[in-house]
């Protein structure tokens, strides 16, 4: 092709139909650059419309954990300065309720409590639903009963105010799971 | 030449729409889950006040009349008590009577009041005119059940709806139920009217507590959803 290329003008004199063929393979060249460029382009948009759906969908999933976490919630419940101390236990057992104040269920057993920023094992935390019947799982507006027992409840007298945070996970909803906490100051009262 | 440009164009084309229509539906898709976002956190906190709670010990809740005890003599009349010089906070009830015999089980009481304390009152026997009757044979009525009464009333300020199922109650910190569970099932409003609590609607609450615990409430808490009141009892 390059050599007929090289020859146009000798081409032209010598027979006026050879320059159609001559404009035939003009026009296969720029047919083959726009091949190039339709495949150029299109493997262009492939990656950008690839890129923007991975983008896209990364954006989507972290709008909706945000979402969903703003959907969490859990709150003190009751009197917070009537919050019980028994006296009657060793050691010492201090009760107070959590309400599910979300959407979505909660996994009590993905919780840990701190008293004065101590850290109650789980060895000492006792929860039970409130409610007849009683719920079976932490569900939307569902009350926990909490009862701590520690060695360190003892030393507490009456009127002691507390500072008890909470915190727990939410069960798996499509693949994403939070967490709720609050942190609230109480009183006991025996 | 002219063909193959066309061509090449409307594939151009194609493919240009195919990324706008890529971008508008991922665009869609971000713009319902924002509005989602944005839908769940415009719900307001419940809103309500505790307008009063009062609470009155040793209520006389019932009074009874063996028939061996129902005297003679009588009219139909009104049944006060008084322990001492108190009045049990005006208790009164009406009686009927049967031949000058008050009518056994037919003692209906117009205001409970309540006494000092849980012993029994002395009973005066009036008639209607609440003239102290002087009858053949004394009727003496049995010891008074006692018990324990709440009075509250709250109300919603909020702009939603709210479900009385969705109330907890606790008395003293303790002992939560659901604001539909702890009502009387006789005398709530709530009761046999639904569970809703419309916006700006004020709800009586009744407690009619056992005497046996006689546990004085200081302090009653609600807590519905992130909102907590509590109010001392009067």
């Amino acid at each position: 092709m390059s050599d007929w290329h090289s020859q146009p003008v000798r081409l032209h004199w010598c027979d006026p139909h050879l320059e159609v063929f001559i404009m035939a393979d003009g026009g296969v060249s720029t047919y083959i650059m726009l091949i190039t460029a339709l495949l150029v382009s299109s493997s262009v948009s492939a990656v950008l419309i690839q890129e923007w759906s991975s983008t896209s969908r990364v954006i989507q999933q972290q709008q909706r954990g945000m979402q969903f976490s703003e959907e969490l919630g859990i709150d003190f419940a009751g009197d917070p300065m009537n919050v019980h101390i028994d006296r009657t236990t060793t050691p010492d057992e201090i009760t107070f309720y959590v309400l599910n104040t979300g959407e979505h269920r909660m996994d009590e057993d993905q919780m840990e409590i701190l008293i004065d920023g101590q850290v109650i094992p789980n060895t000492g935390v006792s929860t039970s639903f409130v409610g007849t019947p009683a719920p079976l799982a932490w569900d939307s507006n569902v009350l926990m009963e909490i009862v701590l027992s520690n060695t360190s409840f003892n030393s507490l007298t009456d009127n002691t105010d507390l500072s008890v945070f909470v915190t727990v996970n939410s069960e798996e909803v499509a693949g994403i799971t939070s967490s709720a906490s609050f942190n609230n100051e109480v009183r006991l009262n025996g | 030449m002219g063909a193959s440009a066309g061509i090449g164009g409307l594939i151009i084309g194609i493919a240009m729409l195919m990324v706008f229509t890529m971008a508008i539906s991922s665009f869609d898709a971000q713009v319902a889950t924002g509005l989602d976002a944005i839908e769940s956190a415009s719900v307001p906190d419940p809103s309500f006040t505790i307008d009063d709670v009062n609470l009155e010990q040793h209520v006389i809740h019932e009074v009874s009349i063996t028939a061996a005890n129902r005297g003679t003599g009588y009219v139909d009349g009104i049944l006060r008590a008084n322990v001492g010089s108190d009045e049990c906070g005006g208790f009164s009830a009406t009686f009927s009577t049967t031949g000058g015999e008050i009518d056994v089980g037919n003692v209906v009481i117009t205001n409970h009041g309540f006494c000092p304390d849980s012993s029994t009152p002395t009973w005066t026997i009036f008639d209607t005119s609440l003239v102290v009757q002087t009858p053949t044979s004394v009727a003496n009525f049995s010891s008074p059940v006692f018990r324990q009464y709440i009075y509250a009333n709250i109300t919603n300020h909020g702009e939603d709806l709210l479900k009385t199922d969705d109330i907890w109650v606790f008395y003293n910190g303790e002992e939560p139920e659901t604001l539909t569970e702890s009502q009387d099932s006789t005398r709530s409003e709530i009761s046999g009217v639904g569970t809703n609590w419309y916006s700006g609607q004020t709800i009586p609450l009744f407690w009619d507590g056992e005497s046996s615990l006689n546990t004085e409430y200081e302090r009653l808490a609600f807590t519905a959803g992130p909102t907590t009141l509590v109010r001392s009892t009067s």
